[in-house]
């Protein structure tokens, strides 16, 4: 047992691979997908640029539910560049969710996830979920109508989610919830926590996570497509095709879609401020005496979850996205563990593909289409 | 093309490649580090802006205030006022906070009749919207429709009724009345919804 667990775990972590002086030998495989390895590298600069605003919004942001919403008026309104900076903030995180979920996908399909690279994937969907954490947290510190609310919903669902489980265990949600809450309901306390969450805890975590996820990247190498590996014919572990140097070349065009990346979201930033896109009454400030608004909805990329919300049971719905989640994180292993049940090599098996298509239509058509869904379903009301 | 050709193509077009990414780092961010630098270093406060600035916090400080009276109240009175009957519209609810300190609103639904309800949703928890919209209480979060009468969920996601709560009417005025088994919520606990 101890045998297959060290087996195991140095095929995974090959740490003897992690020879820093080798970013220098580096090499990316060159074929007509090459354009996916620079997606998670796009995240990476986000997260960058979230990190920079980040601080530079803390100089006048006040977390306070008296002052905050009057404090991003003054950093909009009346400190100069402030506009950019926060619209940048904004603009980044909404890119930088973007390019992680086509990060994601693309791995899907590609099967970089296969043997022995896991633990990459499972770094990077846990990231994934910080990230979706650090969206809900970011969203309350305005207080205004549209996050006061987003947050009452959402921490009703946290405290909602483990109402299935037996016994004492189905109020493990009720404590997370009183944890974020702080109280009874969305208050000060609330808003100390998802700030202290906000701009430390959680970008520790993803911290971390990025680091992991970054070194088992030099450990392992760059995973090329199985399609493409499959054209050639031969052994399918190794790619013989062409390559080409990390450093200089590839850093140098990764640099390029980098500055291109950030002076498309400085010039949005300026143009095109996000609150554009919102209605004003979800922009104003959150009174206790108010309530909620019409046309209330979260971010769009929680919209897959948003409409089940509307259409289905709660419970239903909490249910299926925590399988989703719990399932997102196991891929490595159920997509290569199903088709074994029918005694097909995972190599050879379209199961996977098929899988990882469903899954992104399902996300991308209750995103795009759910308030068609909805209405078709509910008729309209 | 012979090798060394190759090379030295490809060598030349990292050397293009090479200046025009510099090139633009350099523009990109230098005008990104000046507007940093004048964010870094603030406004100008005008008298007019500092005036502004005032008058909002006092704005603020003075909501707060309120916020604090109307809990004071839900703890030591036993009936408190709400609305003058003449001045509701029927269909336009009064919020308030009710003993819970939760969201609560009052509708008009006769001559010298009133209804007050829950604002919370028992759905997930959203405030009711005040106003009705066809006869109905509608929660825009997850379109949720409840009966007024009798607080039952008419259509969308909600299964559960909206609670009334306890109130009456002396001459003209509606006052929300302290029950005697108040809603008890333990120390740091929210107010659960039931399945
Ligand atoms: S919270 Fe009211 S309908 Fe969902």
């Amino acid at each position: 047992m101890i045998a297959f667990l060290e087996e195991w775990l140095k095929r995974r972590l090959p740490l003897e691979q992690l020879d820093f002086k080798r970013i220098s030998e580096k090499s990316v495989p060159v074929h007509r997908f090459s354009w996916i390895y620079y997606l998670g590298g796009v995240t990476l600069l986000a997260f960058a640029v979230q990190v920079i605003t980040g601080i530079l919004l803390l100089l006048y942001y006040k977390p306070t539910t008296l002052e905050a919403h009057e404090s991003i008026q003054y950093i909009t309104r009346t400190v100069p560049g402030g506009l950019l900076v926060r619209n940048m903030h904004v603009w980044s995180s909404n890119a930088m969710i973007l390019c992680m979920v086509l990060h994601a996908f693309t791995v899907l399909l590609s099967r970089a996830y296969r043997s022995p690279r896991e633990l990459t994937w499972v770094t990077g969907m846990l990231s994934l979920l910080v990230v979706l954490g650090l969206g809900f947290s970011g969203y309350l510190l305005p207080w205004n109508n549209l996050s006061v609310y987003a947050t009452m919903v959402g921490t009703q669902i946290v405290s909602m989610s483990t109402s299935f489980l037996p016994g004492e265990a189905a109020r493990l949600g009720e404590w997370a919830a009183s944890l974020l809450l702080g109280g009874q309901t969305v208050g000060q306390e609330t808003l100390t926590r998802f700030f202290a969450l906000h701009i430390v805890i959680l970008p520790l975590i993803l911290l971390a996570l990025v680091t992991a996820h970054l070194v088992l990247i030099q450990m392992h190498g760059i995973s090329v497509p199985i399609s493409i590996l499959r054209g050639q014919g031969e052994k399918i572990e190794n790619w013989s095709g062409k390559s080409q140097k990390y450093m200089p070349r590839f850093l140098l065009k990764e640099s390029a879609v980098w500055l291109m990346f950030v002076a498309a979201i400085a010039a949005l930033s300026v143009v095109v401020p996000y609150d554009l896109f919102v209605p004003y009454t979800l922009l104003e400030p959150y009174s206790p005496l108010g309530s909620a608004p019409a046309g209330i909805k979260p971010e769009w990329y929680f919209w897959f979850l948003f409409y089940p919300f509307e259409m289905l049971p709660r419970t239903v719905v909490i249910l299926c996205s925590l399988s989703f989640f719990a399932s997102m994180l196991a891929a490595p292993w159920l997509l290569s563990g199903i088709p074994q049940l029918w005694k097909a090599r995972f190599e050879d098996s379209k199961f996977p593909t098929y899988a990882a298509i469903a899954v992104g239509a399902a996300v991308a058509l209750l995103t795009v289409f759910g308030q068609a869904i909805v209405v078709a379903v509910r008729g309209g009301a | 093309m012979p090798e060394d050709l190759i090379e030295r193509q490809s060598r030349r077009s990292v050397l293009l490649f090479s200046i025009a990414a510099i090139g633009g780092s350099i523009g990109v961010f230098s005008s990104l580090t000046a507007a940093i630098m004048s964010y870094i270093g603030g406004p100008n406060l005008t008298a007019a802006l500092k005036g502004r600035q005032l008058e909002e916090s006092k704005r603020a400080l003075e909501s707060q205030l309120e916020l604090i009276k109307l809990k004071v109240e839900r703890v030591n009175s036993t009936r408190i006022p709400l609305a003058k009957l003449s001045e509701i519209e029927e269909g336009a609810g009064v919020t308030f906070t009710d003993y819970a300190l939760q969201p609560a609103v009052l509708f008009k639904t006769g001559e010298r009749s009133c209804i007050a309800r829950s604002a919370v949703c028992t759905h997930l928890g959203c405030t009711v919207q005040s106003n009705l919209v066809d006869g109905r209480i509608y929660c825009p979060c997850h379109q949720s429709y409840f009966d007024l009468a009798k607080g039952v969920p008419l259509s969308g996601p909600a299964t559960l009724p909206l609670a009334q709560e306890p109130i009456e009417i002396d001459g003209d005025t509606v006052f929300l009345v302290k029950q005697q088994s108040p809603i008890k919520i333990g120390p740091g606990q929210i107010p659960m919804l039931p399945l």
